[in-house]
Protein backbone atom coordinates (compact mmCIF):
# COMPACT_ATOMS: atom_id res chain seq x y z
CA UNK A 1 0.00 0.00 0.00
CA UNK A 2 1.56 3.36 -0.99
CA UNK A 3 1.68 6.20 1.41
CA UNK A 4 -0.09 9.09 0.93
CA UNK A 5 0.72 12.90 2.45
CA UNK A 6 -2.47 13.89 2.38
CA UNK A 7 -5.65 12.74 4.49
CA UNK A 8 -7.89 11.01 2.55
CA UNK A 9 -10.85 13.56 2.17
CA UNK A 10 -8.55 16.43 1.10
CA UNK A 11 -7.11 14.48 -1.69
CA UNK A 12 -10.21 13.91 -3.09
CA UNK A 13 -10.95 17.78 -2.24
CA UNK A 14 -7.47 18.39 -4.62
CA UNK A 15 -8.79 15.41 -7.15
CA UNK A 16 -12.10 17.02 -7.99
CA UNK A 17 -10.54 20.51 -8.20
CA UNK A 18 -7.93 18.94 -10.63
CA UNK A 19 -10.20 17.50 -12.88
CA UNK A 20 -12.76 20.43 -13.20
CA UNK A 21 -9.88 22.80 -13.90
CA UNK A 22 -8.89 20.54 -16.73
CA UNK A 23 -12.44 20.34 -18.04
CA UNK A 24 -12.52 23.90 -18.11
CA UNK A 25 -9.19 24.15 -19.81
CA UNK A 26 -10.49 21.74 -22.68
CA UNK A 27 -13.77 23.49 -22.69
CA UNK A 28 -11.51 27.16 -23.75
CA UNK A 29 -9.74 26.02 -25.72
CA UNK A 30 -12.15 24.34 -27.71
CA UNK A 31 -13.84 27.73 -28.44
CA UNK A 32 -17.13 26.97 -26.59
CA UNK A 33 -17.35 29.59 -24.19
CA UNK A 34 -16.45 31.95 -26.79
CA UNK A 35 -19.41 34.43 -27.07
CA UNK A 36 -21.49 33.70 -30.09
CA UNK A 37 -24.65 35.45 -31.66
CA UNK A 38 -27.85 33.13 -31.23
CA UNK A 39 -30.24 33.27 -34.08
CA UNK A 40 -33.71 33.04 -32.02
CA UNK A 41 -35.38 29.50 -33.53
CA UNK A 42 -39.02 29.62 -32.54
CA UNK A 43 -41.64 31.90 -34.01
CA UNK A 44 -42.36 34.71 -31.50
CA UNK A 45 -45.92 34.27 -30.85
CA UNK A 46 -46.44 37.62 -28.26
CA UNK A 47 -44.68 39.77 -31.23
CA UNK A 48 -47.32 38.38 -34.05
CA UNK A 49 -50.53 38.38 -31.89
CA UNK A 50 -49.93 42.14 -30.57
CA UNK A 51 -51.98 44.60 -32.07
CA UNK A 52 -49.97 47.52 -31.03
CA UNK A 53 -46.55 48.84 -32.44
CA UNK A 54 -45.63 49.33 -29.28
CA UNK A 55 -46.68 46.23 -27.89
CA UNK A 56 -45.06 44.45 -30.47
CA UNK A 57 -41.49 46.82 -30.25
CA UNK A 58 -42.14 45.45 -26.49
CA UNK A 59 -42.46 41.66 -27.69
CA UNK A 60 -39.66 41.53 -30.27
CA UNK A 61 -37.01 43.92 -29.13
CA UNK A 62 -37.34 44.27 -25.29
CA UNK A 63 -38.39 48.02 -25.25
CA UNK A 64 -40.47 50.43 -27.45
CA UNK A 65 -38.22 53.50 -27.19
CA UNK A 66 -37.87 54.27 -30.96
CA UNK A 67 -36.71 57.04 -33.21
CA UNK A 68 -36.62 57.98 -36.56
CA UNK A 69 -32.87 57.47 -37.88
CA UNK A 70 -31.26 58.52 -41.27
CA UNK A 71 -28.67 55.56 -40.90
CA UNK A 72 -31.73 53.04 -41.51
CA UNK A 73 -33.79 53.37 -45.10
CA UNK A 74 -35.52 52.11 -47.85
CA UNK A 75 -34.87 51.95 -51.38
CA UNK A 76 -36.11 54.22 -53.59
CA UNK A 77 -39.66 53.25 -54.86
CA UNK A 78 -39.61 50.47 -52.13
CA UNK A 79 -42.12 50.63 -50.96
CA UNK A 80 -43.43 52.99 -53.15
CA UNK A 81 -45.98 55.82 -52.27
CA UNK A 82 -48.75 54.63 -54.42
CA UNK A 83 -49.87 51.13 -55.13
CA UNK A 84 -52.06 49.62 -56.87
CA UNK A 85 -52.49 45.90 -55.49
CA UNK A 86 -51.83 45.43 -51.86
CA UNK A 87 -50.96 41.68 -51.73
CA UNK A 88 -47.61 42.12 -53.09
CA UNK A 89 -45.17 45.68 -52.24
CA UNK A 90 -41.79 45.37 -52.81
CA UNK A 91 -39.94 46.40 -49.92
CA UNK A 92 -35.95 46.61 -49.71
CA UNK A 93 -34.53 47.63 -46.14
CA UNK A 94 -30.79 49.51 -46.14
CA UNK A 95 -28.99 50.69 -43.25
CA UNK A 96 -25.55 52.24 -42.85
CA UNK A 97 -25.13 50.52 -39.31
CA UNK A 98 -22.38 48.72 -38.26
CA UNK A 99 -23.68 45.65 -36.60
CA UNK A 100 -27.16 44.97 -37.35
CA UNK A 101 -28.46 42.33 -35.33
CA UNK A 102 -32.68 42.23 -35.62
CA UNK A 103 -34.77 43.66 -38.17
CA UNK A 104 -38.47 43.91 -37.76
CA UNK A 105 -41.01 45.22 -40.66
CA UNK A 106 -44.64 46.49 -39.12
CA UNK A 107 -47.16 47.80 -41.04
CA UNK A 108 -49.55 49.92 -38.48
CA UNK A 109 -53.05 50.15 -39.35
CA UNK A 110 -52.94 45.59 -40.11
CA UNK A 111 -55.03 44.12 -36.86
CA UNK A 112 -51.53 42.43 -36.09
CA UNK A 113 -48.90 44.96 -37.04
CA UNK A 114 -46.09 42.85 -37.10
CA UNK A 115 -45.63 41.49 -40.97
CA UNK A 116 -41.97 39.63 -40.45
CA UNK A 117 -38.66 39.47 -38.25
CA UNK A 118 -35.52 38.70 -38.85
CA UNK A 119 -31.88 38.01 -37.22
CA UNK A 120 -29.65 38.48 -38.81
CA UNK A 121 -25.67 37.07 -38.48
CA UNK A 122 -22.63 39.03 -38.42
CA UNK A 123 -21.96 37.76 -42.08
CA UNK A 124 -25.06 39.19 -43.77
CA UNK A 125 -25.08 41.99 -45.52
CA UNK A 126 -27.53 44.23 -46.39
CA UNK A 127 -30.10 45.61 -48.13
CA UNK A 128 -32.79 42.99 -47.63
CA UNK A 129 -35.30 43.01 -50.71
CA UNK A 130 -38.63 40.96 -49.86
CA UNK A 131 -42.55 41.97 -50.58
CA UNK A 132 -45.45 42.43 -48.03
CA UNK A 133 -49.19 42.69 -48.05
CA UNK A 134 -50.44 46.39 -46.92
CA UNK A 135 -54.38 46.45 -45.97
CA UNK A 136 -56.46 49.06 -48.26
CA UNK A 137 -56.22 52.82 -47.44
CA UNK A 138 -53.22 54.93 -46.00
CA UNK A 139 -51.08 52.71 -44.18
CA UNK A 140 -47.63 53.54 -42.50
CA UNK A 141 -44.72 51.25 -43.59
CA UNK A 142 -42.10 51.09 -40.87
CA UNK A 143 -38.67 49.30 -40.88
CA UNK A 144 -37.36 49.02 -37.23
CA UNK A 145 -33.54 47.36 -36.51
CA UNK A 146 -31.94 46.71 -33.40
CA UNK A 147 -27.98 47.42 -33.13
CA UNK A 148 -25.89 47.43 -30.01
CA UNK A 149 -29.13 47.26 -27.87
CA UNK A 150 -30.63 50.42 -29.36
CA UNK A 151 -33.54 50.76 -31.92
CA UNK A 152 -33.44 52.79 -35.41
CA UNK A 153 -36.03 53.12 -37.42
CA UNK A 154 -37.46 54.55 -40.96
CA UNK A 155 -41.26 54.78 -42.01
CA UNK A 156 -43.06 55.76 -45.38
CA UNK A 157 -46.83 56.28 -46.16
CA UNK A 158 -48.29 53.90 -49.01
CA UNK A 159 -51.51 54.49 -50.36
CA UNK A 160 -53.16 51.37 -51.65
CA UNK A 161 -56.20 50.97 -54.49
CA UNK A 162 -56.80 46.96 -53.76
CA UNK A 163 -55.53 46.10 -50.35
CA UNK A 164 -53.89 42.82 -49.25
CA UNK A 165 -55.27 42.17 -45.60
CA UNK A 166 -58.73 42.38 -43.82
CA UNK B 1 -51.63 23.99 -52.48
CA UNK B 2 -47.73 24.83 -52.21
CA UNK B 3 -45.54 22.78 -54.10
CA UNK B 4 -42.22 22.42 -52.87
CA UNK B 5 -40.13 20.86 -56.06
CA UNK B 6 -40.53 24.48 -57.40
CA UNK B 7 -39.28 26.54 -54.44
CA UNK B 8 -36.74 28.48 -55.80
CA UNK B 9 -32.92 29.46 -54.34
CA UNK B 10 -30.47 31.08 -56.51
CA UNK B 11 -26.69 32.17 -54.92
CA UNK B 12 -24.40 34.31 -56.67
CA UNK B 13 -20.67 35.03 -56.35
CA UNK B 14 -20.29 38.61 -56.72
CA UNK B 15 -16.53 40.45 -55.78
CA UNK B 16 -16.61 39.57 -51.53
CA UNK B 17 -19.76 39.16 -51.36
CA UNK B 18 -22.84 36.15 -52.34
CA UNK B 19 -26.11 36.93 -53.26
CA UNK B 20 -28.59 35.10 -51.83
CA UNK B 21 -32.48 35.30 -53.51
CA UNK B 22 -35.82 32.55 -52.82
CA UNK B 23 -38.75 32.27 -53.43
CA UNK B 24 -40.78 29.66 -51.75
CA UNK B 25 -44.07 28.66 -53.27
CA UNK B 26 -46.88 28.83 -50.94
CA UNK B 27 -50.05 30.38 -50.29
CA UNK B 28 -49.55 31.97 -47.30
CA UNK B 29 -53.12 32.05 -46.08
CA UNK B 30 -54.48 34.43 -43.53
CA UNK B 31 -57.83 33.01 -41.49
CA UNK B 32 -60.67 34.20 -43.58
CA UNK B 33 -64.87 34.20 -41.79
CA UNK B 34 -66.88 33.44 -44.75
CA UNK B 35 -70.83 33.40 -44.63
CA UNK B 36 -70.87 29.24 -44.29
CA UNK B 37 -67.21 28.19 -44.20
CA UNK B 38 -64.15 29.05 -42.24
CA UNK B 39 -60.03 28.94 -44.52
CA UNK B 40 -58.13 27.76 -41.68
CA UNK B 41 -54.99 30.20 -41.77
CA UNK B 42 -51.71 28.64 -43.69
CA UNK B 43 -48.74 30.49 -43.56
CA UNK B 44 -44.35 30.03 -43.64
CA UNK B 45 -43.72 30.51 -39.95
CA UNK B 46 -40.51 29.94 -39.95
CA UNK B 47 -37.15 30.36 -42.73
CA UNK B 48 -33.59 28.86 -41.48
CA UNK B 49 -30.29 29.72 -43.60
CA UNK B 50 -26.97 28.66 -43.87
CA UNK B 51 -24.05 28.39 -45.49
CA UNK B 52 -21.66 25.55 -45.12
CA UNK B 53 -23.19 24.32 -41.66
CA UNK B 54 -22.82 27.54 -40.23
CA UNK B 55 -26.30 29.48 -39.45
CA UNK B 56 -26.96 32.72 -41.31
CA UNK B 57 -30.19 34.13 -41.11
CA UNK B 58 -33.54 32.88 -39.25
CA UNK B 59 -36.56 34.56 -41.14
CA UNK B 60 -39.90 34.67 -38.54
CA UNK B 61 -43.19 35.25 -41.29
CA UNK B 62 -46.76 36.45 -40.32
CA UNK B 63 -49.30 36.18 -42.84
CA UNK B 64 -48.94 39.29 -44.05
CA UNK B 65 -45.80 38.34 -46.06
CA UNK B 66 -47.01 37.97 -49.63
CA UNK B 67 -48.01 34.90 -51.05
CA UNK B 68 -45.06 33.27 -52.50
CA UNK B 69 -42.98 34.88 -50.61
CA UNK B 70 -39.17 36.12 -51.84
CA UNK B 71 -36.13 36.92 -50.02
CA UNK B 72 -33.06 38.54 -51.17
CA UNK B 73 -30.02 39.43 -49.12
CA UNK B 74 -26.32 39.28 -49.12
CA UNK B 75 -23.45 37.41 -47.33
CA UNK B 76 -19.90 38.48 -46.59
CA UNK B 77 -17.36 36.66 -48.64
CA UNK B 78 -18.02 32.77 -50.12
CA UNK B 79 -16.58 31.06 -52.48
CA UNK B 80 -17.42 29.24 -55.12
CA UNK B 81 -18.83 25.67 -54.43
CA UNK B 82 -20.32 26.33 -50.54
CA UNK B 83 -23.95 24.77 -50.16
CA UNK B 84 -26.49 26.90 -49.16
CA UNK B 85 -29.64 25.41 -48.03
CA UNK B 86 -32.65 26.66 -46.58
CA UNK B 87 -35.38 24.76 -44.52
CA UNK B 88 -38.94 26.73 -44.28
CA UNK B 89 -41.77 25.32 -41.75
CA UNK B 90 -45.50 26.97 -41.89
CA UNK B 91 -47.95 26.88 -39.02
CA UNK B 92 -49.66 23.37 -40.17
CA UNK B 93 -46.02 21.41 -40.17
CA UNK B 94 -45.61 21.47 -43.71
CA UNK B 95 -41.66 21.92 -44.35
CA UNK B 96 -39.17 22.14 -47.46
CA UNK B 97 -35.71 21.88 -47.69
CA UNK B 98 -34.19 23.93 -50.76
CA UNK B 99 -30.36 23.28 -51.53
CA UNK B 100 -28.24 25.02 -54.03
CA UNK B 101 -24.30 25.40 -54.98
CA UNK B 102 -22.67 29.16 -55.19
CA UNK B 103 -21.62 29.51 -58.60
Amino acid sequence: MSKSYLPDWQRREWLKRGISAATLSLLASSGLLLPRRVLAAYWPSPAFNADAVEDVLLALMGQADVADSREVYFEKGKPADFVTDGRSVSVAVNASLSNPERLAIVVDNHPNPLVMSMDLSPSVRLPLRTRIKVAEGESTVRAIIRADGQLYQTSQTVRVYVGGVE
Amino acid sequence: MFLTDKDRLRAILHKEMTEVRMLMMHPMQEEQQLPNMVIEANYIQTIHCWRNDEQMLVIHCGPATSANPFFAFHLDGGASGDLIKVRWVDNQGHKGIIETRVH
